[in-house]
């Protein structure tokens, strides 16, 4: 189980990026963590990473809390991230240091031709195309098989169709061993598509503002009605967690100016 | 399992390997040799058709020839080596010194803070200025002349390596946080890697300067090696000598460059460069 606990976050500049964000995630669920620019959703999975410490409050994995990189929680970032001088089969087993030679290319080869790429073993990155980049990125988090994979906005930077077939080759892989996946994203789509439980998030600070449970058995329908009713809740929850927060501001500025005049 | 796998047409654009025509690994250097060679060549007809005796700039046959003499009296591979060993030396002194201080300014911030302003004042001093304290320091034999060849190859190792850590990819390095590689183990599998296309331009750059320093320090005071080669030349009025050092000078240089980018090849086959496109 993952469990945040009041998480809060506050950089050295004064940044109030997170406050108090808690949730339980048990293991095998997927979650979208949604919201507009600035309500702390990268902060957070940094934290749930162990990349940044958490200011207040703990994340914790099977009650261990985690302060600095787990070997269980592997990370899938916004940019493919992949070493330019390894070749993709050695990008992919780059976490596999405490395995045999034989065992490591085995796992490799697996994990190659489960992405789809057996045949670009020996390719440097710079030859692969933004999609195929982010298949080995995939490949190589979930290599290790970590029980928790975060994804932090994983298919913004490509385009439309390139996107849907990731998605859909992610659930693919992640039911391979059911990692418990938290993906944060600005895409509703995306969201309502992959996630079992969406947390929409309001900026300034990051707050969790709305949880909405998606029980939709999938394979999804992207077209259908029911799949629409779902992306439309999400999208008012995200219109009121905005709205709200810049009625916040306005409030706080108009009482300044009362206090001015 | 559903093992299947969609690749859409538009991600199957594999990069098509420009496979270099056979021809071109013998015409590309042949194309760089074109020009020197053609003006030898109008040079040598020149004086060969009299419009010029060639005595202050003698024909390219005159030069070989001297080049000849020269090997075949045992003077020249004196002279080589002599260069060569200089050269070797301070390179070595300045590569070790320069990779070790660029490393640790370029690692640590407070070595840099610390350091860095004084390596940057030293350098902005014209190296030969150096030499009159090197010859008091060291005397005027060997070690003032490896020890000023040195100081010439330390400053743009220094800055390269500095420079070349300091530039890493914070993104990079964080790839090696999330699969928590111990200190070690991140010198070893991201920085250096990182770091190595700028090492060996900063030893090429180091190596282009030691053979510059080389001609200083042997032109101050020597009684062998090619720079000595060029002061005597001067000095009896032998610009045929002069040439034939100034060859020597020019093979030697772009020899050793080239073992460096043909020993650096193999490991830099991976960069995505402007310049990777045809290969070394």
């Amino acid at each position: 189980m993952l469990a945040l606990k009041e998480v809060g976050k506050t950089y050295p500049n004064g940044v109030h990026a997170l406050e108090r964000f808690s949730a339980e995630i048990p293991p095998g669920e997927i979650i979208a963590i949604i919201g507009g620019s600035g309500c702390g959703k990268s902060t957070l999975l940094r934290a749930i990473a162990g990349l940044d410490r958490a200011s207040t409050g703990n994340v914790t994995l099977d009650n261990a809390v985690i302060s600095s990189p787990h070997a269980k929680i592997g990370i899938i970032f916004q940019e493919p991230r992949l070493l330019p001088w390894l070749s993709v089969a050695d990008n992919i087993g780059f976490g596999l240091t405490d395995l045999s030679a034989q065992a490591r290319r085995e796992r490799i080869a697996v994990a190659l031709a489960r992405v789809g790429l057996t045949d670009k073993a020996a390719a440097w990155p710079r030859e692969l195309s933004g999609g195929q980049a982010q298949r080995v990125a995939i490949a190589r988090a979930l290599v290790p098989q970590p029980e928790v994979l975060l994804l932090d906005e994983p298919f913004s930077a490509l385009d439309a169709f390139t996107r849907r077939d990731l998605q859909d080759h992610l659930l693919d892989l992640w039911a391979d061993t059911r990692p418990t996946l938290v993906l944060v994203t600005h895409d509703v789509d995306e969201a309502v598509v992959l996630a079992d439980r969406v947390l929409v998030m309001r900026p300034r600070p990051g707050r969790l503002f709305e949880q909405i449970t998606i029980n939709l058995a999938r394979p999804r329908d992207r077209k259908s009605e029911l799949f629409d009713t779902f992306k439309r809740r999400v999208l008012t929850a995200l219109d009121r967690s905005l709205d709200r927060s810049v009625r916040d501001v306005t409030d706080k500025s108009s009482a300044g100016e009362a206090m001015w005049w | 399992m559903a093992m299947s796998v969609d690749l859409p047409a538009l991600e199957q654009t594999a990069a098509p390997r420009a496979a270099p025509a056979r021809w071109s690994r013998f015409a590309r250097p042949a194309l760089g040799l074109l020009v020197p060679v053609v003006c030898a060549l109008g040079w040598e007809l020149v004086v060969y058709l009299g419009y010029s005796n060639g005595r202050l700039v003698p024909p390219p046959s005159k030069v070989f020839q001297t080049i000849v003499e020269l090997a075949r009296s045992g003077e020249l591979s004196r002279h080589i080596l002599a260069t060569l060993w200089r050269v070797g030396a301070g390179f070595a002194l300045g590569v070790v010194t320069g990779t070790i201080m660029g490393a640790i300014s370029g690692y640590w911030d407070f070595a840099k803070r610390l350091l860095d302003p004084t390596v940057q004042a030293l350098r902005a001093i014209p190296s030969l200025a150096w030499v009159p304290l090197f010859v008091l320091w060291l005397g005027i034999f060997e070690t003032s002349k490896v020890a000023l060849i040195a100081v010439g190859v330390f400053f743009p190792i220094y800055l390269g390596v500095m420079g070349a850590i300091l530039s890493v990819d914070r993104k990079i390095v964080e790839v090696g946080r999330v699969f928590r590689l111990s200190g070690p183990a991140m010198i070893r599998r991201i920085l250096l890697p990182a770091v190595l296309p700028a090492y060996v331009v900063a030893l090429r750059v180091g190596l282009g300067l030691g053979w510059m320093f080389v001609v200083a320090a042997e032109l101050i005071g020597a009684s062998e090696g090619l720079g000595y080669l060029l002061l005597d030349g001067q000095q009896l009025g032998k610009p045929a000598q002069i040439l034939a050092a100034i060859v020597i000078f020019a093979i030697l240089g772009k020899l050793t460059d080239w073992l460096i980018e043909v020993a650096a090849a193999p490991l830099l086959r991976w960069q995505d460069a402007f310049g990777a496109r045809g290969g070394a």
